[in-house]
């Protein structure tokens, strides 16, 4: 202790007392680069496809879809578990309203991730940083595809699990049902690709979010109608028309893969499955192109 | 053509960008920040190219831009540190830095509540703030006081030189209203119709003149009839006196040229209001 | 009252080619162009406009405010767009709403963009000419586009108009019918400083010819070169008028700071401290710091001082009569 003593006697010690520095400090830490900013991307949008970190209000479409599409599971469950299990649960009859539910989804969620953006002028932002045009249409796409996937398998793996949970036997059930894994990932997945990434085109186009629900919801009524309209009034196959309407299509999908064929498809057997799957993943990824596209056209 | 042949090294410290609207200044900002390829010709900013380099250029390099661009149900931490996590730094860190960076710009309860309730002075201090956020070596300020009444441009232009000169902080601001840019910049660069037309030193323009202009309260013609009689050059302009001071001359003939100046107001008896050499301004650029 | 150039001829004896709006004192015009008095205007509860009382000659004079004080709102009722909630607004005498007479020595440049952008410059400006009545429009037109130097662009899509030259645009269909009265909201928003100073040149040239030109602007160091002459709005209400170096020495309560620079700033300061008025000397390396409760008073003095101690001046400087620090001392308060 070199420090003299104060004259009233009390002890201070020296090394306990100090300003300290407060001022801007340099950044010496890691950097991890494109990745970090690719998952900051990724993360921020998986939030906002279901309303969190917004206000209440912002959740309610999320929270409404979810469980309106969660209502016939649990309904189908209910019945099935009164009647002690044993009646085979449908799951093709599920999918034709999951859809629409998913397709109003992916219309009021996807401009929060994509218009939203645009209309708040957070691009250029996002540009001079770790983030490229490429890097942001990737991260926002994966994005709403985890979203629409958790939608789309949640019921149906509710089904699969409450079909092997509710049986009498469910060892043996499942020994039986084991297979049906795969369709209920593969349908999750293709619906998730395919309304993502139109979705993903058209939200991108406008900064405004009303406009651009719009014209989601219009762009499936408009396939939609030109799909019926060509089946019924031009007489084109109805395979061949159904590939314009997504929603259409994929539910013919889903009724092939679970093996629940309508009467109509047993009439005029679709052919195998990969029919859909392909066409529907090329519209997916066309959709991803031209949400690029429209990405370099936006001046930062 | 945006930019024609572009030639310029800036220097550390805060330098202003000016010029026409359409001059160019925002094509060579957006050069700089990576976001157009120039057409030709080439740009090191830091050592780096400015299009071969262009990741290295960003982790190096923040902007505030003009226009809005904060979502408004986003608080100010989430924002900054979101935008920390999109330069590249982990989660951890992001939240610390965003911090960190929020506390310098002067926000603080505030920093939690949704931007869109912000003031334009509280909004432009987020703005700083994401553009401080990655440490970078060079900040990129478009208009930073757009919006904001007297006291918060005052406040603004002491954070930007505190940032420039304590953080140690390369800084260009683009900017419109000069008498703002002369308070805070060492250089400047002057852009017109593409081609840089002057970069150098403030000081070398706004180094003095060899006038004297002489405020006075009292009868300005009377004196300036006395500086004449004594041998002075002297006009009236408007209710000012003005003086030009002899060149080529030792500094006891100066001197005598300030004696007269003063012993004419006591003659004819004339409050000195003000005397100081007239100094340039950046505005004379564009005269 | 008949027509707007009778008007002109009287106004212009009294600015002799002086843009700083020194006037009324000169000369016998006794309608002021624009008159307040105790005008206040509400939206609901918003009191825009709070008792004010004031006078506009001719000249230009700047109307400073932070946003939100009530410039525009005050420059609508100038206008007549607004009738005031209480209170009178004259023109030359009359209501800004009286009729065609007095619309037509009035002009008002809104700040927000008001320009069809399918018309050309040219169609504009003539579409304002027609409706107000404006003998010879074609002549009137043309004269209007080449003052604000449109000449060549006049025949082109407003649309297509940087900027500037909308500005130009909106100022040229203000001028068009040769108003007395021109009023400005933020005119120079967005400009860059040459078109800045251009359109400074341009008003100062109406001002010289006899024009009251008000303008608004946030912006101080925009106002500072071009008017003397200001009108302080501060939250509705006028916080101070006239010309702000004078009111720099009405401040009294702030005692000035001047610079002075001198052979022997020592010698200086020690017979300044003798000087009743002079509160406080700091001897810096740059010179001295002087405080000073009445800067008249010290102006008087310091010269004579120098001159008995043999002492040469170089540079004697208030550093606080800027518009700036005016402004801020009247938002302190």
């Amino acid at each position: 202790m070199s420090a003299p003593l104060p004259p009233d006697g009390q002890t201070v010690l020296r090394d306990e007392t100090a300003i300290h520095d407060l001022g801007y400090r340099r950044y010496t830490g890691v950097h991890i680069g494109a990745r970090g900013a690719w998952r900051a991307l990724y993360w921020q949008g998986v939030r906002a496809m279901f309303g969190l970190g917004r206000s209440a209000k912002a959740k309610i479409l999320p929270v409404f879809v979810l469980l309106v599409s969660l209502l016939p599971t649990l309904g189908m469950l209910v019945a099935s578990s009164v009647a002690g299990g044993v009646v085979p649960m449908r799951y093709g009859a599920l999918i034709p309203s999951n859809l629409a539910l998913l397709a109003l989804f992916v219309a009021a969620q996807a401009p929060e991730l994509l218009s939203r953006d645009q209309q708040h002028r957070v691009l250029p932002l996002l540009f001079t940083r770790d983030v490229t045009r490429a890097s942001y249409a990737s991260a926002r796409l994966a994005a709403m595809a985890t979203a629409l996937f958790a939608m789309a398998s949640v019921p149906l793996l509710l089904i699969y699990f409450g079909e092997i949970g509710l049986a009498p036997k469910p060892s043996e059930t499942f020994a039986r049902m084991g297979t049906k894994m795969w369709p209920v990932l593969l349908q999750s997945s293709v619906t998730a690709i395919t309304l993502s990434g139109i979705g993903a085109a058209l939200a991108a186009w406008t900064s405004r979010r009303a406009y651009a629900t719009a014209s989601i919801i219009g762009a499936f009524l408009a396939a939609t109608a030109v799909a019926t309209g060509l089946d019924d009034l031009a007489g084109v196959s109805a395979r061949t028309a159904e590939l314009l309407d997504p929603l259409r299509a994929l539910r013919t999908m889903a009724l092939i893969l679970f093996d629940e064929p309508t009467r109509g498809m047993e009439l005029d057997p679709p052919g195998s499955v990969w029919g859909y799957v392909l066409p529907l993943l090329a519209m997916g990824a066309a959709g991803a192109t031209i949400l690029q596209l429209r990405l370099r056209k936006v001046s930062a | 053509m945006a930019l024609d042949a572009l030639t310029v090294a800036i220097d550390a410290g805060i330098t202003g960008l000016v010029g026409a609207n359409g001059a160019g200044k925002s094509t060579l900002v957006k050069i700089l920040l990576g976001l157009v390829d120039p057409s030709s010709g080439s740009a090191t900013l830091l050592g780096h190219d400015v299009v071969a380099d262009r990741a290295a250029i960003r982790a190096l390099v923040g902007y505030m831009p003009e226009h809005d661009c904060l979502p408004p149900e986003m608080s100010a931490t989430e924002f900054v540190s979101w935008l920390a996590r999109c330069s590249g730094l982990p989660a951890g860190a992001s939240r610390e830095r965003a911090a960190e960076v929020l506390r310098h710009v002067g926000l603080f309860e505030e920093r939690y509540r949704p931007m869109g309730g912000y003031s334009t002075g509280m909004a432009q201090r987020v703005k700083l703030a994401q553009a401080l956020v990655h440490d970078p070596r060079l900040l990129i300020l478009d208009e930073p006081t757009n919006g904001l009444d007297p006291a918060g441009r005052d406040d603004m232009l002491a954070l930007i030189q505190r940032t420039g000169r304590e953080f140690g902080i390369s800084v260009l601001v683009s900017s419109h209203l000069l008498g703002e840019l002369e308070r805070i910049c060492d250089g400047f660069v002057l852009i017109d119709n593409g081609r840089l037309v002057r970069a150098e030193r403030l000081g070398v323009l706004t180094g003095e003149t060899g006038t004297l202009v002489i405020e006075v309260d009292g009868d300005a013609d009377a004196m300036v009839s006395r500086l004449v009689a004594m041998g002075v050059a002297a006009q009236p302009e408007r209710q000012r006196v003005l003086v030009q001071l002899p060149t080529g001359v030792d500094d006891d003939m100066l001197r005598q040229t300030y004696d007269a100046v003063r012993d004419s107001a006591v003659a004819v008896g004339a409050g000195l209001l003000r005397l100081e050499r007239r100094r340039g301004h950046l505005e004379d650029l564009f005269r | 009252m008949t027509g707007s150039s009778e008007t002109s001829a009287d106004a212009s004896g009294t600015t002799m080619g002086m843009t700083a709006g020194i006037t009324t004192a000169t000369v016998a015009s006794p309608t002021p162009a624009l008159e307040f008095s105790n005008v206040s205007h509400w939206y609901g509860d918003v009191v825009a406009v709070n008792d004010i009382s004031c006078t506009v000659g001719a000249g230009i004079t700047g109307l400073l405010g932070p946003n939100g004080a009530g410039k525009s709102t005050l420059l609508q009722l100038a206008a007549g767009l607004l009738a005031p909630s209480n209170g009178a607004v004259r023109v030359y005498g009359h209501a800004p709403t009286d009729g065609p007479a007095v619309y037509r020595r009035v002009a008002l440049v809104p700040e927000r963009e008001a320009l069809p952008g399918m018309m050309t410059a040219r169609a504009f400006v003539t579409a304002r000419a027609v409706l107000l009545g404006v003998r010879d429009v074609k002549d009137a037109v043309d004269r209007a586009l080449a003052l604000v130097e449109l000449d060549s662009a006049a025949d082109r899509r407003v649309g297509g108009f940087s900027k500037g030259m909308r500005q130009r645009a909106k100022l040229a269909a203000a001028l068009v019918h040769e108003p007395s009265l021109v009023l400005l909201d933020e005119p120079f928003n967005g400009l860059d400083p040459r078109q800045r100073l251009q359109m400074m040149r341009l008003l100062e040239a109406r001002a010289d010819a006899g024009t009251a030109v008000l303008l608004s602007s946030h912006i101080l160091e925009e106002i500072e070169g071009i008017a003397s002459r200001i009108l302080v709005m501060l939250s509705g209400r006028l916080a101070a008028s006239g010309d702000y170096r004078t009111l720099r020495r009405l401040m009294t309560d702030q005692p000035h700071t001047v610079r002075v620079r001198s052979s022997d700033d020592r010698a200086l300061a020690s017979t300044l401290v003798h000087v009743p008025a002079v509160i406080g000397v700091e001897i810096g390396s740059t010179g001295l710091a002087v405080r000073t409760t009445d800067y008249a008073e010290f102006a008087r003095v310091i010269a004579p001082l120098a001159q008995q101690g043999g002492i040469t001046l170089f540079e004697v400087e208030s550093t606080d009569e800027s518009l700036e620090h005016v402004f801020a001392y009247l938002v302190a308060r």
